[in-house]
């Protein structure tokens, strides 16, 4: 192995789930990459266990039997039936618990990946990709905090003739961006909550200020773009924001936006998830309406902005 | 101290003394109801056609199988005694598992079915013995002449008009007409028409709905009536072909010629509308204890008249107890340790009654020809031929044709007459024409060859219910009709330039093929009781294969193709079970995309086969790639080069997972207990996985030898009773030859295996490989001892099996190797074996619906599948395989396709949301057989319908009569299915389309 070989093979990042078989997240029969770690830390976040970078336990309590096994594998005693691991410091995130745990009731969120491993394992399902017009999502968590990474990845796709679309929450360093990741990817779709700044500071957690000039950015490389707006009921629904984001669009000589309604299933998934994770305050646990997505689409519409399917 | 029994001790020790008492009161009772009720004495007599009465002579022993216990019965002279002890060589020992089983047989309560299914009971000898003692217990029990109350109405049959039937959904309009794949129809979707534009296939659909089917006599008491006077059957080659041409010739001769009102064709596969079939020379008595209960029975009754009931029980059935292919053999080899085993139901099933009809006839060469011309063939050779069994044999040609036009021209008067019955009235004048048309056409094919699609269609319909008089109606099959109806279609069409005539002609065809459809419909093979409870909802399976490419390796894609479609989507019917070959190089993907959006509309029709598969499995086997071209299905999805390869492809149902049971009990079978299998040494004492792969494989080889025996054994019954002249007359070879196609007449003559439930073996060997030897994380006897409990007690040990080991179908590398090193050294051994035809065996890998049939029958499985859940259908991951389409999709395709020339079934359950767009629906559906094919895979099948939808329909059968389903190769109706078949498709996973 010549060591440029090595030392790409030497670099990981934390993947927490391929999802393949998605008929979401982009056109066609896809697959999906979640990466761990995201700057942002929406209220509403809907995959929580990919908000930290590091690995975590997740746990389904339904499933657990208080067997106890996990007790006896942890390595630093901190382990327990019903308690979440990671809230201890002394955790290693080893996920010996988890192997022990006979009942399935663990997951250990986040297992390291190497690129050549990725793109092989991404690669297979290839004959679907070409097929149905679909190829390969990066997803998240955040892709672009792995820029490199990500980059190499979606390069070795793209030499396999496999589309690669970004999913971000539009919070990246550009020149990072540009050089890694931009030249591989196919199309981006590109999320905007809020375009005011100080509801997108209380909501996200951080000023949207170098999203919307990331977004100027790549509306002018000319790259296949979608910005898509996360219906978020009581914090994006209001007709003040979503009248804003399309002037916004419009502003950027884009023609279309979509919209992302609401999904509450994600609320059980934070219960077993580490501190960070469940403090997230955002509890709203109904579908929108159809009456409601057409009001919103309705409001887009009225500034002349398409709403893509 | 003395410790007193419990009274529960007290009254087993009782019972068991008094056991013998309580079987000959039982015995004796029924010896006095035979002698002092009235009409019931009749029952002990058969009836020769001369009138004259035949006593039956019988004589059972009922033991326990320690032989501890027995008492028998002996019937003679029109009475019945009984007597304790056994007796030297009855014709049936019924053998009980101890003395409450005993006392339980003899209950008049008792269901010895369930019984035979549980093991409690087993029974050694003749069948047909054992069928006409239980019927005469029912005589007893039910008295004489009950049973034959009418039928309650059924509530899966719609009520009312056949102009309120409803009319299904019509596809989409072919956005992208393909070139090369039509000619003259106006648009190959035919989309701006539906059912109503087909009045006459509306009326047949809705007779087909609204009918149930009854068992017709009529074939059964002429060859009875064939038999009695035609003198000894011989049984040397050649000959026994020629009594058998006698017999069909008899047969056909006073088969009634029946033309119902809108029939377009003529002629019937039974005298009854809907008939069932009843071939006592293949098993037939099978049906013997139920002709009194028939009517009433839970699952699929029948219909049957009370004169029907007694011509079969005194005219028929008494005359072929000896005489079926199984007693024949079992006689000839002194009851062979391998039919022994077929009768305890859980190994596998020997199904040569079945196989002989799996094949389909040579149409192109036969319709090109003409029989006269055949005919005339087999006559010189006669001449030509130097040995006496080659001239008797091409005398056997001569006579089976000739019974074939004999009934032609039959059919062709009762045309007439019925012409000549309609009054002079110009209302009937469309009909008239139509049946003085039927009668030219009757007159001149099939003898001559046809010149036009109606007298293509005709000729075909009139040999196939000549090809049902001679054997068994289970899958003789139509093949591949849009190539042989093709060129008749294109000389129809070729003097027509009105784009209007045009249109009323593809018109008429997809009347014409809607009608040989639902013509197939108007029989069905004959399922006793406990078939419904094993099996259930098959029909006769007589496949229809469209598309692919012809033997010059052209597309083959035609006129006739769309057209059948079209009648396909209008349909709906179980049968003829519909394949669809598709050739990714040849084939357009309008018309794979067609084939998707069928399978949405119909919801599990047609079946799709890769020809890059299956093409070269067949090359493998020694096919020359002319004949591997022209394959068509057969049956369920066996390849079979069409008109030239006898490949008894049904014959065998294995169950793989039985050589695993005996594995883990060294050779005994937990549901049998008996030591059957080689001691493989106890599992508590394997140090590593070859161990147990070793225990395995013997197992497996040593019952698949047992099969290979009893297969053969039943081969050689069929050259000596059943020779099939007339399929050997419409076949390639046997004229050449001058061999019946039961003696190797045909070009190939392989026979065909089913093998059942790999995915279950392969995920208890994984299970067992990572967790007991790699790991080490469960030990072989807990395991064992969990097993044997059916995992009462230890749920930490399911848990582990069913969630920490690898499952076929999620990618992991260890089920990935197994299930390919399994498969290698199934083909291995069977391709080594040689079947009385001189052909190999070949390994296939559907379960039609066998995985319910053994699953029911069998233990729990180191997978964690508990004990009676039915298996895994076809080849197929397991439901609780959680992994995404896309994953076992690739799983399957990268299985060797030439490892598995008997072909697969690959079921999937779809299930579209209600709000998805029917054109994104039908590209998905698309996208996934293509990538499918891409990678490799050889035949996929889908239902498209959601478990919601099919719960509903197991509460509501009035609301869903024709949900059509596809259980491991077959189309059945849901709600005719039994429960346990029910939820086996309820519980396949369901993956949804956005």
């Amino acid at each position: 192995m010549s060591t440029t070989a090595a030392r790409t093979r030497r670099r990981q990042v934390l993947i927490a789930d391929v999802k393949r078989n998605s008929l979401d997240d982009g056109p066609g029969i896809r697959s999906v990459v979640f990466f761990k770690g995201c700057p942002l830390r929406c209220s509403w976040c809907q995959n929580p266990e990919t908000l930290s970078t590091r690995a975590e336990v997740q746990r389904s309590p339904e499933l657990c039997t208080r067997c106890e096994s996990c007790i006896t594998a942890c390595p630093t005693h901190v382990a327990r039936p019903g308690t979440d691991v990671q809230d201890a410091t002394r955790c290693q995130r080893c996920g010996r618990c988890v192997d022990a745990c006979p009942s399935g009731a663990r997951r250990l969120v986040g297992t390291p990946a190497y690129v050549e491993d990725l793109a092989h394992l991404l690669a297979l399902d290839a004959p679907f990709y070409r097929r149905s017009g679909g190829g390969v999502t990066l997803s998240g968590g955040e892709p672009t905090l792995h820029a490199g990474f990500a980059g190499r990845l979606a390069a070795r796709l793209a030499e396999a003739q496999i589309p690669v679309l970004l999913e971000t929450c539009g919070l990246f360093g550009w020149t990072s961006f540009e050089r890694h990741l931009l030249p591989h990817v196919t199309t981006i779709y590109f999320d905007l909550k809020l375009a005011d700044d100080q509801r997108h500071r209380e909501a996200t957690g951080h000023s949207n200020r170098r999203i919307l000039s990331n977004l100027r950015r790549l509306v002018d490389t000319g790259s296949e773009l979608l910005v898509r707006v996360p219906l978020v009921p009581d914090i994006t629904d209001d007709a003040e924001n979503l009248t804003a984001i399309a002037r916004h669009v419009r502003s950027l000589g884009l023609a279309r936006l979509a919209l992302l309604p609401y999904n509450p299933l994600w609320i059980p998934k934070r219960q077993g998830l580490a501190a960070g994770a469940r403090a997230l305050p955002y509890s709203h646990d109904r579908w929108l309406s159809d009456q409601d997505v057409a009001r919103c689409a309705d409001l887009v519409r009225g500034e002349g902005i398409e709403v893509s399917p | 101290m003395i410790a007193l029994p419990t009274i529960d001790e007290a009254t087993t020790w009782m019972l068991d003394q008094t056991t013998g008492a309580m079987a000959l009161a039982a015995l004796e009772v029924m010896a006095l109801g035979l002698r002092f009720k009235p009409g019931v004495r009749q029952h002990l007599y058969g009836v020769r056609p001369d009138g004259t009465e035949v006593a039956f002579k019988g004589s059972y022993v009922f033991t326990t199988r320690d032989s501890t216990l027995a008492v028998h019965a002996v019937f003679a002279h029109g009475h019945m005694r009984v007597g304790r002890g056994g007796l030297e060589r009855p014709n049936v020992t019924v053998r009980l598992r101890d003395k409450a089983s005993l006392r339980k047989f003899f209950d008049p309560r008792t269901d010895p079915l369930t019984m035979l299914l549980d093991n409690e009971m087993s029974f050694d000898g003749n069948l047909a013995y054992l069928a006409r003692f239980d019927h005469l217990s029912k005589v007893l029990k039910l008295g004489h002449g009950s049973g034959t109350e009418p039928l309650p109405p059924d509530p899966t049959h719609p009520p009312g008009r056949w102009e309120d039937l409803p009319v299904p959904p019509t596809g989409e309009a072919c956005a992208d007409p393909p070139a090369g794949e039509m000619t003259h129809v106006p648009e190959p979707h035919f989309a701006a028409h539906t059912l109503d534009d087909w009045p006459r296939l509306k009326r047949l659909l809705w007779s087909h709905r609204t009918r149930t089917a009854e068992l017709d006599p009529e074939r059964a008491l002429s060859l009875t009536e064939f038999k009695l006077t035609a003198g000894d059957r011989p049984t040397a080659r050649g000959h026994s072909a020629l009594y058998q041409a006698k017999g069909l010739h008899y047969v056909l001769a006073q088969k009634k010629a029946i033309i119902h009102d809108d029939d377009v064709l003529a002629g019937t596969t039974t005298s009854k509308r809907v008939g069932v079939h009843l071939y006592p020379d293949l098993g037939a008595t099978a049906i013997w204890p139920e002709l009194l209960t028939v009517q009433a029975r839970e699952l699929n009754p029948y219909q049957l008249s009370a004169a029907d009931a007694d011509t079969l029980n005194r005219r028929v059935f008494p005359f072929w107890m000896e005489d079926d292919i199984r007693e024949w053999t079992r006689t000839a080899a002194s009851n062979p340790l391998p039919m022994r085993l077929d009768e305890r139901f859980v190994l596998y099933f020997l199904w040569k009654n079945f196989a002989i009809s799996h094949t389909m006839a040579d149409w192109p060469t036969v319709l090109a020809r003409g029989l006269d011309h055949i005919h005339a063939e087999a006559r010189g050779r006669e001449k030509d031929a130097e040995a006496t069994d080659q001239r008797t044999f091409y005398r056997a040609l001569q006579v089976s044709i000739e019974a074939v036009l004999n009934y032609a021209r039959r059919l062709a008067e009762h045309a007439d007459h019925l012409a000549a019955r309609l009054k002079n009235d110009p209302a009937n004048d469309p009909r008239r024409l139509e049946l003085r048309e039927m009668a030219r056409i009757c007159r001149k094919v099939p003898a001559a060859p046809p010149e036009t699609l109606h007298e293509a269609v005709q000729a075909i319909w009139i040999i196939f219910v000549c090809l049902h008089q001679e054997s068994f109606n289970a899958a003789i099959c139509f093949g591949r009709l849009d190539v042989v109806l093709e060129p008749y279609w294109k000389k129809d069409l070729a003097s027509i330039s009105d784009p209007a005539a045009k249109r009323r002609a593809a018109h008429r065809a997809v009347e014409l093929c809607g009608a040989l459809m639902l013509k197939a419909t108007d029989h069905l093979p004959l399922v006793p009781d406990i078939g419904n409870r094993l099996f259930g909802g098959s029909s006769s399976d007589q496949v229809i294969t469209l598309g692919g490419v012809h033997a010059d390796g052209t597309n083959a894609v035609s006129d006739m193709t769309w057209i059948f479609l079209k009648a396909v989507e209008m349909l709906r019917l179980r049968d003829p079970n519909m394949n669809a070959r598709y050739n990714p190089e040849k084939n357009s993907e309008t018309y794979l995309r067609r084939l998707c959006e069928l399978n949405l509309l119909t919801r599990a029709t047609p079946s799709i086969h890769n020809d890059d598969a299956v093409i070269p499995a067949l090359v493998e086997q020694g096919f020359a790639e002319t004949h591997a071209r022209d394959w068509s299905a057969t049956g369920c999805v066996e390849p079979t080069s069409a008109g030239r390869h006898f490949g008894h492809t049904g014959c065998i149902m294995f169950n793989l997972v039985a050589p695993l049971e005996m594995a883990l009990h060294d050779g005994v079978h937990p549901l049998l207990d008996e030591q059957i299998g080689p001691r493989t040494g106890n599992p508590r004492s394997f140090t590593s996985f070859d161990d147990l792969w070793e225990a395995y494989l013997t197992q497996f080889r040593w019952l698949f030898d047992q099969v290979v025996e009893g297969n053969n054994l039943l081969g050689r019954t069929h050259q000596a009773i059943h020779p099939t002249p007339l399929l050997s007359a419409v076949f390639s070879g046997p004229m050449e030859k001058g061999l019946d196609v039961v003696d190797g007449g045909a070009e190939y003559n392989t026979t065909g295996t089913a093998l059942v439930s790999l995915t279950d073996v392969v995920d208890s060997l994984a299970a067992m490989k990572r967790l007991v030897f790699d790991r080490g994380e469960l030990d072989m006897d807990t395991l064992l001892s969990a097993l044997e409990v059916d995992f009462v007690g230890y749920d930490s040990v399911h848990r582990a099996v069913t969630r920490k080991a690898p499952k076929f179908g999620t990618g992991d590398p260890l089920t990935n190797d197994i299930a390919h090193r399994l498969m290698d050294a199934f083909y291995d051994h069977l391709t080594s074996q040689r079947n009385t035809r001189g052909g190999q065996y070949l390994p296939g890998y559907w379960s039609m619906s066998n995985h319910v049939a053994f699953g029911i029958l069998s233990g729990p499985l180191p997978s964690g599948r508990r004990r009676g859940e039915p298996f895994t259908p076809g080849l197929t991951p397991s439901p609780t395989a959680e992994a995404p389409l896309t994953t076992q999709i690739r799983t399957v395709a990268e299985l060797d396709a030439l490892k598995m020339p008997n072909n697969i079934a690959f079921n999937i359950k779809l299930a579209p949301g209600a709000s998805d767009q029917y054109q994104q629906v039908v590209d998905r559906m698309t996208a996934y057989v293509q990538a499918y094919t891409d990678l490799g895979g050889m035949q996929i099948q889908f239902n498209v319908v959601s478990s919601q939808t099919l719960r509903d329909a197991m509460k509501n059968p009035g609301s869903y009569g024709d949900l059509l389903v596809r259980i491991s190769g077959y189309n059945a109706y849901f709600v005719e299915l039994n429960a346990d078949m029910q939820r086996e498709l309820i519980d396949r996973m369901e993956h949804s389309l956005t």
